[in-house]
């Protein structure tokens, strides 16, 4: 009996070891090898092609996660024209695409940035990261800094009905024309950290996003107030830097209407005046004094 | 006998080899394809999960259990009100633990979370294999992986040759 047990125990013993050595990940369906692909860095996920002939072709048609930044090449003009094939070339989507460290000032590659944002490889984008470089021109707010415009290309993702999440850092932000009013139908996450955007545009910005869960705003320029209407958003984080007093800084946020509203956070100095007119989910603790 | 407590409706999902599960709906919607299946009114009495077997189904309940929200007496998700970061450190361990399996077990989770749609588990299965493409070389992925090179060396070449920038 116990030599019974013992035996099988054995052949499962075996079994486990035969199944470690097995490729099982080639077993895989197709669509989780992709799934896999677009959660690697840019990289590591096109070097998966040469793993075997079972990955040759997933590659290039699986949906993208593409780094811009020094991970792909230490070289500004690598990195450029790294892109500019891969979007040319690839047979799927990019559903996540991250620019880090480019300075779009310069007139060449503010146009490739330009073309890239058109690029019908961005159609099902999921979430755009897109950081300039401050520092090559020195990092302050100030006002006598060259200007840093965000391509207006990038509001064409208002008609991807996939967007999710944006994260737009240090530039300045273009005028959103009144009509047709822009919408982003799934965008719910809003991040705008040191960017200049006038009070019309933020306006119009924030009445297209009819889904939006989290807006963070920090040390944003160019407006003086901020009046928030959302059916949707859960919370806010708020925060003003002073350390330019060339730029117009956010005095004023008003939350006007915002039944889901949970959390309202002003990180460091926060704006003078919070001013809460509706918002019935918002926990005491999270309300700032400033009232 | 799985205890009801009043005003939890329960759904039944039945694996391919004849286990049965009651759980709660909300545990259940954790997976947005059954989700799905309950907000189309295509589930009124047992929803049997294809391709499943009961051993991996019923580790898949079992996170689903763990990370379901869990609703105080006001309706707001209690993660909300109680120690936010406490919740989050504490589930952190458990999926540690959790994902201690063998390789055809874990390759067995993905493919369920993929199938059921419930992204965290997705994320929590698929990571170590992410990290080791991410972060070894290819002889090393193909040894992790035990996935054989089966290209001829000058067809290796021409497939480097194609995306030179990521060979740099």
């Amino acid at each position: 009996m116990d030599g019974g047990v013992a035996a099988a125990a054995s052949v499962s013993k075996k079994r486990k070891q035969w199944l470690n050595n097995q490729d099982l990940i080639s077993d895989l369906p197709d669509e989780i090898l992709d799934i896999i692909i677009s959660r690697l860095p840019t990289k590591p996920a096109a070097r998966t092609a040469v793993l075997s002939s079972r990955w040759r072709h997933l590659w290039r048609s699986a949906p993208l996660n593409l780094a811009v930044d020094r991970r792909l090449s230490g070289w500004e003009c690598d990195r450029i024209a790294i892109v500019s094939k891969i979007l040319a070339a690839h047979a799927g989507p990019v559903c996540r695409l991250s620019l880090h460290g480019i300075i779009c000032l310069r007139r060449g590659i503010y146009r490739k940035i330009d073309r890239w944002f058109r690029s019908p490889t961005l159609d099902g984008l999921e979430e755009l990261d897109f950081t300039s470089n401050g520092s090559y021109y020195g990092d302050g707010d100030g006002g006598d800094r060259p200007p840093r415009p965000l391509p207006p290309s990038a509001l064409r993702f208002a008609i991807a009905p996939t967007l999710r999440a944006v994260n737009i850092d240090s530039c300045d932000f273009p005028e959103i024309d009144a009509a047709p009013a822009l919408l982003f139908p799934r965008l719910k996450q809003l991040k705008l950290y040191k960017v200049a955007i006038s009070q019309a545009a933020i306006h119009r910005l924030l009445s297209g996003c009819i889904a939006l869960e989290s807006l963070e705003l920090e040390s944003t320029h160019g407006l003086n107030t901020v009046q928030i209407v959302s059916p949707t958003l859960r919370s806010i984080v708020v925060s003003v830097s002073y350390h330019n007093r060339a730029n117009v800084m956010l005095q004023k946020l008003v939350v006007e209407d915002a039944p889901c509203l949970e959390r309202l956070i002003p990180r460091g100095d926060g704006p003078n005046i919070i001013k809460v007119i509706s918002a019935s989910k918002l926990a005491v603790e999270y309300l700032s004094s400033k009232t | 006998m799985a205890t009801r407590e009043a005003g939890k409706k329960m759904i039944m999902l039945k694996s391919p080899d004849g286990m049965e599960f009651e759980v709660e709906e909300a545990v259940a919607m954790e997976s947005q394809t059954i989700r799905k299946m309950i907000e189309d009114d295509c589930a009124d009495t047992a929803i049997l999960i294809p391709n499943i077997n009961s051993k991996i189904l019923s580790r898949v309940i079992e996170y689903c259990n763990k990370h379901v929200p869990t609703t105080g007496a006001t309706g707001a998700a209690a993660s909300d009100t109680v120690a936010p970061a406490a919740l989050a450190e504490d589930l952190k361990i458990w999926d540690a633990e959790f994902i201690k399996v063998n390789r055809a077990t874990r390759f067995d989770l993905i493919q369920a979370a993929s199938y059921l749609n419930i992204k965290g588990l997705l994320d929590l299965t698929s990571q170590t294999t992410i990290d080791t493409i991410s972060d070894n070389s290819l002889e090393e992925i193909r040894s992790f992986l035990s996935t054989k090179n089966d290209y001829l060396p000058e067809e290796e070449q021409t497939i480097r040759r194609e995306n030179q920038w990521a060979f740099q």
